[in-house]
């Protein structure tokens, strides 16, 4: 509400942002204000067309608990604090059927012809909190949820005690309105799972479970809760408190998540199986009610296929394997985007509590405060370079930056590709991908890598290993075996490259050109690239590489690929082993012939390009 | 995408088994013997003598 009356905050309430283009500092947003039909500026929400609307139907913030009309308020905090139509069930369109509100409405705010509005944005910067989703238990008929009505979920139970719930604050059981006097409270609905729900901990459920059996306790003392659980997690200023609390007043806490809960036919109470994993026995619980703590699933972050496209797609986001998007650096950059400009705020990050939402908000807000004030952007040195004259106007390179850094060139106007360095990002994809070697990398030239090649190779070649490691993954993983004093063979050397996704081809073919018994490509698992998609490029790199390895004749087990996190400090020893063993068995006959192979190829290229070039064509570098 | 089951091999361990596998569809694989991400479709005959022999 705060927002909503601030002088310089302007509020788009149902709209969604159809497109972003631009980089940090320029940003270019499509809006699309959806129509509301009812005037808010002249709107005095004096509530006099909601009695005559005919329409009934669920009420979506009561939970579907009671209903609403098809001219309403969403919420009495609504900002603004005015009435909107429905537009999907009312009767006042095509053609008009009903139109008595329009009747009533003394203000004459009401008008159905009004149409969605386009909005153009300039911004600098760009805050995400677009929220998570609630876990639906009904597809998996969680605990009898889609059968039993004595099984609520915690956001209906919340509605039912709320003052401004369906029943003002009074606890009654759907079945047949009484008020239950024992109450179970199942925790990690959808949480905690792998085959049902979310693998992930949803942060808020058990302070949840516990601030409710501490409301329940006000609302009737003479109420019984048991709440099961697998652990409680209060962690936090004053959570232990409340919990410890929760225990004083008697409430029962039940290691074990139940089997079965079943409904008596006659008394609609409810008959809870379980297994105590204190005690290692069998019980049975009765109770009137069941809560189950359902948690928080992401958000719908992929397009949904019918043209609609989510936010991620809209600002090019990463998401890790759960779903959630990926922060810059999940320690040192907990609210910036990979893209610059961009900030999270709240569950689009991670599950939080309303705290914890807040916390970053705030954060997120100077971040992009600070930024806009600064008036002008720093960025990392490392970004790509355009050579003009190899160009070939291709797109290859744009086609391949995540961040759109790089603007396509119009190849009918001969007009060389844009690369908009603020937006560059540095994981050199673009300079892996180019096939004309028009692109390179600051500080990561091709010149300067296979420098480290050579001088890694110049001496007993057959001793080493060559293994490309990324910066934010497979090199912190390193860092962290060598923290863990974890042994590794001395044999493997390791180049390190921001991104994997900068691994060109020839970088393989030099080293194994330098007798390189072995070369590891290795990088952030695909769901944690921190180059949103750059590691899918490594891949269709890597397996493009072994197929032409089996044209060549080289065995494509020399070149190995593997994913491995800043965590896997202990992978990253295990696959140094075993590659220290594969590294063995490759003689030096078996690295010569490479080599000559290698050459042989070179030479062959060089003639092709030599002959095409006197016929004035260019020739794509290869090995 | 339509995804059918083709035959994989490890260049780790040279495990070999069959998953599915959808064209263009890049996704993280990872052998289930030995864990390692070096795996790859069996070549389809016609290969050079580098590669593996097909099993299909």
């Amino acid at each position: 509400m705060d927002a909503g009356r601030h002088p310089r905050i302007e509020l788009y309430v149902s709209s969604e942002v159809e497109s972003i283009t631009g980089f940090v500092g320029s940003f270019q947003a499509r809006v699309r204000r959806r129509a509301q039909y009812v005037d808010a500026s002249e709107c005095t929400a004096c509530d006099l067309c909601t009695p005559v609307c005919p329409v009934v139907v669920p009420d979506e913030y009561q939970q579907g608990l009671s209903s609403r009309r098809a001219i309403y308020r969403p919420f009495p905090q609504a900002v603004p604090a005015s009435f909107a139509i429905d537009a999907d069930n009312c009767l006042g369109f095509n053609p008009i059927a009903c139109g008595k509100c329009l009747e009533v409405c003394e203000k004459e705010c009401i008008d159905f012809d009004v149409q969605d509005e386009l909005i153009d944005l300039e911004v600098g910067s760009i805050v995400v909190a677009t929220g998570m989703d609630i876990y639906d238990p009904r597809p998996n008929d969680e605990y009898g949820y889609a059968r039993f009505d004595n099984v609520v979920t915690n956001m209906e139970f919340e509605r039912l005690v709320n003052a401004g719930g369906p029943t003002d604050g009074e606890l009654v059981r759907p079945s047949d309105y009484r008020h239950p006097k024992r109450v179970g409270f199942i925790q990690c609905v959808g949480s905690r799972s792998v085959s049902r729900g979310v693998p992930y901990c949803s942060n808020f459920c058990c302070m949840n479970t516990i601030k409710e059996t501490l409301l329940l306790e006000e609302h009737d003392p003479d109420v019984q809760s048991t709440v099961f659980y697998t652990d409680i997690r209060a962690f936090g200023k004053g959570f232990e408190d409340l919990y410890q609390r929760s225990r004083e007043i008697g409430v029962r806490y039940v290691r074990g998540l139940p089997g079965l809960v079943e409904e008596d036919p006659d008394s609609r109470d409810l008959i809870v199986h379980v297994e105590n994993t204190l005690t290692g026995r069998r019980e049975e619980h009765h109770f009137d009610m069941v809560v189950l703590a359902v948690g928080l699933v992401p958000p719908k972050i992929t397009g949904n296929g019918n043209g609609e496209r989510s936010i991620a797609d809209i600002l090019s986001l990463s998401h890790t394997s759960d779903g959630l998007v990926m922060e810059a650096h999940p320690k040192l950059k907990p609210v910036d985007a990979p893209s610059r400009g961009v900030f999270f705020a709240g569950c689009v990050e991670a599950p939080k509590d309303v705290k914890d939402s807040v916390t970053q908000a705030g954060a997120a807000a100077v971040r992009a405060g600070n930024l806009l004030g600064a008036g002008q952007v720093r960025i990392e040195a490392i970004t790509a370079m355009l050579d003009p004259d190899p160009c070939r106007l291709c797109k290859i390179c744009a086609e391949a930056c995540s961040f759109n850094a790089i603007e396509m060139a119009n190849k009918k106007a001969n007009q060389l590709p844009v690369f908009i360095e603020a937006a560059c990002s540095g994981c050199g994809t673009c300079a892996a991908e180019c096939p004309w070697d028009a692109i390179s990398m600051r500080h990561f030239t091709d010149q300067q890598v296979m420098a480290q090649i050579d001088s890694i190779l110049a001496v007993d070649p057959m001793e080493k290993i060559v293994a490309f490691a990324c910066n934010w993954c497979s090199y912190a993983g390193a860092d962290m075996a060598g923290t863990s004093r974890l042994q590794y063979p001395a044999s493997v050397r390791l180049i390190r490259t921001m991104c994997s996704g900068r691994v060109d081809e020839k970088f393989i073919w030099h080293a194994f050109r330098r007798g390189a018994p072995l070369v590891l490509v290795s990088g952030c698992h695909l769901n944690d690239c921190h180059y949103i998609d750059a590691a899918t490029f490594t891949q269709r790199r890597v397996e493009k590489a072994w197929i032409k390895m089996d044209r060549l004749g080289i065995r494509a087990e020399r070149l190995q690929l593997e994913w491995i996190s800043a965590a896997e400090g202990q992978k990253f020893a295990r696959v140094m082993r075993e590659l220290e063993e594969m590294r063995g068995l490759v003689t030096p006959e078996e690295a010569a012939e490479a080599q000559d192979i290698l050459e042989a190829e070179i030479a062959k290229q060089e003639r092709r390009k030599t002959r095409k070039s006197a016929e004035g064509e260019k020739e794509p570098v290869t090995v | 995408m339509s995804a059918s089951v083709k035959p994989f091999y490890c260049l780790r361990c040279g495990h070999r088994y069959r998953t599915e596998h959808a064209k263009g569809v890049i996704v993280e694989r990872s052998c289930p013997k030995c864990s390692s991400n070096s795996v790859r479709l069996v070549p389809q005959g016609g290969t050079g003598r580098g590669a593996a022999p097909d099993d299909s």
